[in-house]
């Protein structure tokens, strides 16, 4: 046999291989996310709707069988800290999805930090559970769907962007490299999701805030969409940037850098 | 005194009915070893096309089909008819929608160029290139996946094939278009159409490896032209038999592959795959760069060219699906059954999958 190339690049084919991606859906629990709009009843605050809304977004991912045979979703809340709803598990599995904490404060910096921390025992975790004889598994960069309505307020004050961002940081540079998409209700913080989220070179960023006519319903569907958007289909240069989902609109760009 | 005949005579006729019910016995027992039978012999192909048309890959385990690959044998018909009536005994394949056929099928001359896109079906070629000691043969399929099929949307995989007269040498091509945009399956039918134009007219003595930059040069005007978003990875190759087996030359972008299999292994000829786990590929019509290389094949080698989707699937210190190929492609299956080969069912791999595979005879 003979070769044009001296060495064959034949490393990366030893082993069939399977791409796998983790999923964080993030849901900010604090008190505002639990206070309804004036003049409307209780249950209609956004958490509630949310809470109830989660499994549904898990049927609906788990219909999808790309998303069903390929992600494993994991469901974070924090108000003044962090907590796991539901552990990282592909979307086969049946997990219960516990009820958040009560808490007042809505604290990016543990949140964040807890996340950094977190990823490599999921890594760990999902390629036990996915490995097969024979198979490699690939675990892509994760995607963090944050939902929020609020501006980062910890310990009875204002969080201060340089605390939450070195643990932002963190999670989205090598090795983790999340992909974070910032979700806001209506009356979130603008500037907040920019500098949250992540982007592509050209300067735009998965920052989106919703419209006060969607309704929770709708936007839960839009995340779902957003998350089958960005997984699962062989790109030119990476999904960094997805598709504003219906119903919200991308922030362009920070309101303070405008002024 | 009524009564006591009355008593008397069953005893009496069932002394006469004892020929009559054995006779009737005897025929029950007939008529149910016929029925046994029949049924015995119809639960092998009710069997198999309950399982589908897929090949099932399962993690462990040996199938019996391996073992005797490993074993340098080929399985007379009627253990491959067992081998497709155990499957639920745990091997790691299950049948396909037909046994195997007792007579090798026609295989049609490839007199002019095919080109596969199937965007909405499974299609499948059979045939054979050149003649003589120098005849190649060919089967080529391509399936949508079941990611496409579940949003609606067309398989974006194409693939082709054709003889070029003057090198006498069968060209091949796969291309795999980018899922993240709507347009690539038509991106991906040009760039295979490209290769087998430019491959056609290739004259005796040049490099196989230029047919890459015209492709690549339709391509790009066909995407500029006609504003469409699309992109595609493309491995193409020739096969030119010789007297030792075949000199193969194999050029790409991107992450369709290329292998050949000889004797139970798999080796790797072309591949670009990342070991980050990101979906991200080189692509035609941004890069045109090719990555060349020839290699000389012995005789019952089998090359084959797949899109990710497929050959995902493949490793060289083996793989499930690896292993069961080696063993069934020891020669070339009938069409039908190559197609449920690429169509093997595992939930890990949901994208479109197509496949070239030549046996060098």
């Amino acid at each position: 046999m003979t070769t044009q190339q001296p060495t064959a690049p034949f490393e990366g084919a030893r082993s069939a291989r399977i791409r796998t991606y983790l999923i964080y859906i993030v849901l900010d629990t604090s008190e505002s996310m639990r206070t309804p709009a004036r003049g409307a009843a209780p249950q209609d605050a956004p958490l509630q709707h949310f809470v109830n809304l989660i499994p549904r977004m898990l049927r609906d991912l788990a219909d999808s069988p790309v998303i069903n045979s390929i992600a494993s979703v994991s469901v974070l809340a924090f108000n003044d800290r962090p907590e796991v709803l539901r552990p990282m598990t592909s979307l086969v599995q049946a997990v219960a999805i516990g009820k958040p904490r009560l808490g007042y404060g809505t604290d990016y910096a543990s949140v964040l930090k807890f996340m950094v921390e977190q990823h490599p025992k999921d890594v760990r975790a999902v390629n036990l559970g996915r490995a097969r004889e024979g198979l490699t598994v690939d675990v892509a960069r994760p995607w963090v769907f944050f939902i929020t309505d609020g501006r980062p307020y910890a310990r009875s004050a204002n969080q201060e962007t340089a605390e939450w961002m070195v643990h932002r940081d963190r999670l989205v540079n090598l090795p983790i490299g999340a992909r974070i998409a910032a979700i806001g209700l209506p009356g979130a913080d603008r500037d907040t999701l920019w500098e949250l989220a992540t982007g592509d070179d050209n300067g735009s960023r998965n920052a989106f805030i919703s419209d006060r006519r969607t309704t929770p319903r709708e936007l839960s569907g839009s995340v779902v969409d957003a998350i089958q958007q960005s997984i699962g289909m062989s790109t030119s240069a990476g999904m960094l940037t997805i598709e504003s989902p219906v119903g919200m609109r991308r922030i362009d760009r920070p309101r303070r850098a405008r002024d | 005194m009524r009564g006591t005949e009355v008593l008397a005579e069953p005893a009496r006729a069932g002394y006469d009915l004892v020929p009559l019910v054995a006779a009737l016995l005897f025929l029950v027992s007939v008529f149910a070893l016929v029925l046994w039978l029949r049924r015995r012999r119809e639960r092998v192909v009710t069997r198999s096309v309950q399982t589908g048309t897929g090949v099932v890959l399962r993690a462990g385990g040996t199938s019996r089909s391996s073992k005797q690959a490993s074993a340098g044998r080929r399985s007379p018909p009627s253990q491959q008819r067992f081998r497709l009536s155990s499957a639920k005994l745990g091997n790691p394949v299950r049948g396909l929608a037909f046994g195997p056929s007792r007579r090798r099928p026609t295989e049609p001359a490839l007199t002019s160029a095919v080109l596969i896109h199937g965007p909405w079906f499974h299609t499948v070629y059979h045939g054979y290139g050149g003649s003589g000691a120098a005849r190649v043969v060919i089967r080529a399929a391509t399936v949508r996946g079941v990611a496409h099929a579940f949003d609606g949307t067309p398989g974006q995989d194409a693939c082709g094939i054709t003889w070029n007269q003057q090198r006498q040498s069968l060209i091949a091509a796969v291309a795999d278009g980018l899922g993240s945009k709507p347009d690539s399956g038509d991106v991906a039918h040009q760039a295979v159409a490209g290769v087998l134009r430019e491959g056609q007219r290739l004259a005796a003595g040049k490099d196989f490896a230029a047919v890459l930059e015209p492709a690549a040069g339709q391509v790009r005007r066909f995407v500029e032209k006609n504003q469409v978003s699309g992109a595609t990875t493309l491995v193409l190759s020739e096969i030119r038999p010789t007297a030792e087996g075949a000199e193969v030359t194999v050029s790409g972008v991107g992450d369709s592959e290329a292998w050949f299999l000889h004797d139970g292994a798999w080796t790797v000829l072309h591949h670009e795959r990342r070991s980050d786990g990101e979906n991200v590929t080189r692509h035609l019509p941004s890069q045109a760069q090719g990555r060349a290389r020839r290699i000389r094949v012995p005789h019952g080698s089998v090359v084959v060219l797949a899109s990710d989707g497929f050959a995902g699937a493949l490793g060289m210190d083996g793989s499930p699906l690896g292993r069961e190929l080696a063993a069934r492609w020891r020669q070339p299956p009938p069409p039908v059954e190559f197609l449920a080969q690429v169509n093997f069912e595992d939930e890990f791999f949901t994208d479109d999958r197509t496949a070239v595979a030549v046996w060098i005879r």
